[in-house]
C-alpha cells in the first residue's frame, strides 16, 4: 500500500512512514515525535465513569451547577484552578452533560513546541514540511461534533493565540501547508493555573483571546479551601482502590481531620495519590494520624535537606506478601515532583531546583509519570 | 496510570525481524517494547497500554488493514509507525 493509500483508507490514523532498512536518525525522529505527541495530547480513551464532581463543600456545589447550566449550552468555557484541582474531569463533565456526539479530545498547550504544536491542532497537508511524507488531520478536525480541551491554555504560543482567535471567531481552520478553509463544529474548553489578567498585563496572553475565552467562566477553589471536601474525596478513592486493585483501607477520624488540616499544594491529585500509596505502605487496611507521611503530620517543619526515612513518620511496614518497590519507589517520586511543580506554580526550572536535579531530568520524569497541569 | 507504563508494539510476520526491530528501537531509549505477530498481538499486549505501534515491512496489504481496523477499536490515537521497504 502507498501512504496515499493508506491515508485515505484509514484517514482517522496517525500514520507516521520509515523507509526499511532503518535508519537510526530517522527511527530517533519518529520516536521523538511519538514521544511529544504523548505529552501533548492526553489520552482520549480514558475512563469517564470514575470521575465525577466529588464534594459538599458550597464551592463545589457551584461548580456542579455552572456547569448543568452550561454543558448544554455552545457557549466557550474557561476553567481555572490551581493545578491539581480537577479542571479536566470538571471539562470531561460538561463534554458528558453536553449531549454531543463527537469524541473528547484533550490537549496540553504547554508541554510542546510551537511548530509541532500547530501541526497537531491544525493538521497539516503532505508535504508541508520535512517528513511530512502524507496528509494529516488536527486535533481541532478529530474533535468535530465533540468538545476540544485545550489545557494550560495560559503557556500557548503567542503565534498560536493569534490563529486560536480566529478559530473561534469563524470556526474554521487552515491545515499547515494548505489553503482550504475547513469548518469545524467544536466546543472549546480551556483552562489554565495561571493568572491570565496578569499574563496580559505581562505581554504575553492576547487580551482579545481572554474575552473570547471567558465567556463562561468556571473557578476550581483549591482543598485547602474546602476541607469539608476532604472525607467525601478519601471515600472515593479508597472506593475505586477497592474496584481497581481489591485493597480494602479505612481511615481513622484523626487521620481524616489530620487530612483535612492539610494545605495541600498538590490539590485533590496529592490526596489521590497519597491514598494509593497508603494503600501499599499499610497493608492491614487502617489508617491512623501516625500513618501520615510528614509533611501532613507536621506542615510546620521545614523540607529535611536529605530526603530519606524522615519523610515517613511511621515506619513502613512490609506486606507479607512483599511489594513491588521499583513501582512504590516510582510512586513517591511521583509524588515529590507533583509537590515541586505544585510548590513552583509549574514553574519547572523552579520545581527542578527545589528537587536538586537538572532541568532536563525533570522534563523527562514528567513525561515518563505523565504529569499534567 | 502514567506513560512509564506505555509500551510499543512492534508487529511483524517474521519473528526475528521483529526482534531486531524492538533492539533498535530500545536502543534509542523506549525501554518497553513488545513483539507481536498480527495474529497474536492483542495477547501479547495485554493489559498494557500502548504508546505507538510499529508496523514491520513484511505484513501484507491485507492483515495491515485487519491490524488497524482493530487498532482502532482499541484505541484510534495511538500513533503507527508502517515501515516499508525491502527486508531480503
Amino acid at each position: 500500500m502507498t501512504p496515499d493509500d493508506l491515508q485515505s483508507r484509514f484517514p482517522w490514523a496517525r500514520l507516521h512512514l520509515l523507509d526499511y532498512p532503518l535508519r537510526l536518525d530517522a527511527l530517533g525522529a519518529v520516536l521523538e515525535e511519538i514521544r511529544a505527541s504523548h505529552s501533548l495530547v492526553r489520552d482520549d480513551n480514558r475512563a469517564t465513569s470514575d470521575e465525577r464532581l466529588i464534594g459538599a463543600s458550597s464551592d463545589m456545589q457551584t461548580v456542579r451547577l455552572l456547569v448543568e447550566k452550561v454543558a448544554p449550552s455552545p457557549a466557550t468555557v474557561l476553567i481555572t484552578g490551581e493545578s491539581g484541582t480537577g479542571k479536566e474531569v470538571v471539562a470531561r463533565r460538561i463534554h458528558e452533560l453536553s449531549g454531543r456526539d463527537g469524541p473528547f479530545i484533550a490537549v496540553n498547550c504547554g508541554a510542546i513546541p510551537e511548530h509541532l504544536l500547530e501541526s497537531e491542532l491544525f493538521g497539516h497537508e503532505r508535504g508541508a514540511f520535512t517528513g511530512a511524507v502524507t496528509a494529516r488531520a488536527g486535533r481541532f478536525e478529530q474533535a468535530r461534533g465533540g468538545t476540544f480541551f485545550l489545557d494550560e491554555i495560559g503557556d500557548m504560543p503567542s503565534v498560536m493565540q493569534v490563529k486560536l482567535l480566529r478559530v473561534l471567531e469563524e470556526r474554521v481552520i487552515e491545515r499547515v501547508g494548505g489553503n482550504k478553509s475547513i469548518s469545524v463544529d467544536i466546543r472549546l474548553v480551556a483552562a489554565t493555573h495561571r493568572d491570565l489578567p496578569t499574563r496580559i498585563e505581562e505581554g504575553r496572553f492576547r487580551e482579545d483571546l481572554y474575552y473570547r475565552l471567558s465567556v463562561f467562566p468556571i473557578e476550581i477553589s483549591p482543598l485547602r479551601q474546602r476541607p469539608d471536601d476532604v472525607p467525601a474525596l478519601i471515600d472515593e478513592f479508597v472506593r475505586r482502590l477497592q474496584r481497581q486493585k481489591s485493597v480494602t483501607l479505612s481511615f481513622t477520624d484523626a487521620a481524616i481531620e489530620r487530612l483535612q488540616r492539610y494545605h495541600w499544594p498538590g490539590n485533590v491529585r496529592e490526596l489521590a495519590n497519597l491514598i494509593e500509596r497508603l494503600a501499599v505502605t499499610r497493608p492491614d487496611g487502617v489508617v491512623d494520624e501516625l500513618h501520615l507521611p510528614w509533611p501532613i503530620v507536621d506542615e510546620k517543619s521545614p523540607l529535611p535537606e536529605v530526603l530519606d526515612s524522615t519523610l515517613v513518620a511511621s515506619p513502613v511496614t512490609l506486606p507479607s506478601h512483599g511489594i513491588d518497590l521499583k513501582k512504590h519507589l516510582a510512586g513517591i517520586e511521583r509524588d515529590m515532583i507533583e509537590r515541586a511543580l505544585a510548590e513552583s506554580n509549574g514553574v519547572v526550572q523552579h520545581a527542578a531546583k527545589l528537587l536538586g536535579i537538572g532541568r532536563t531530568t525533570l522534563v523527562e520524569k514528567i513525561r515518563r509519570y505523565d504529569i499534567h497541569d | 496510570m502514567n506513560a512509564g507504563d506505555k509500551t510499543i508494539l512492534v508487529v511483524d510476520q517474521d519473528p526475528v525481524l521483529a526482534e531486531h526491530l524492538k533492539e533498535l528501537i530500545e536502543f534509542m531509549d523506549s525501554p518497553s517494547v513488545v513483539t507481536a505477530e498480527p495474529a497474536d498481538w492483542r495477547e501479547r499486549l495485554g493489559q498494557r497500554r500502548l504508546e505507538a505501534l510499529f508496523v514491520g515491512p513484511d505484513l501484507t496489504a491485507d492483515d495491515v488493514s485487519v491490524l488497524l481496523s482493530d487498532l482502532r477499536s482499541v484505541d484510534p490515537n495511538v500513533p503507527i509507525v508502517m515501515m516499508h521497504g525491502d527486508t531480503e
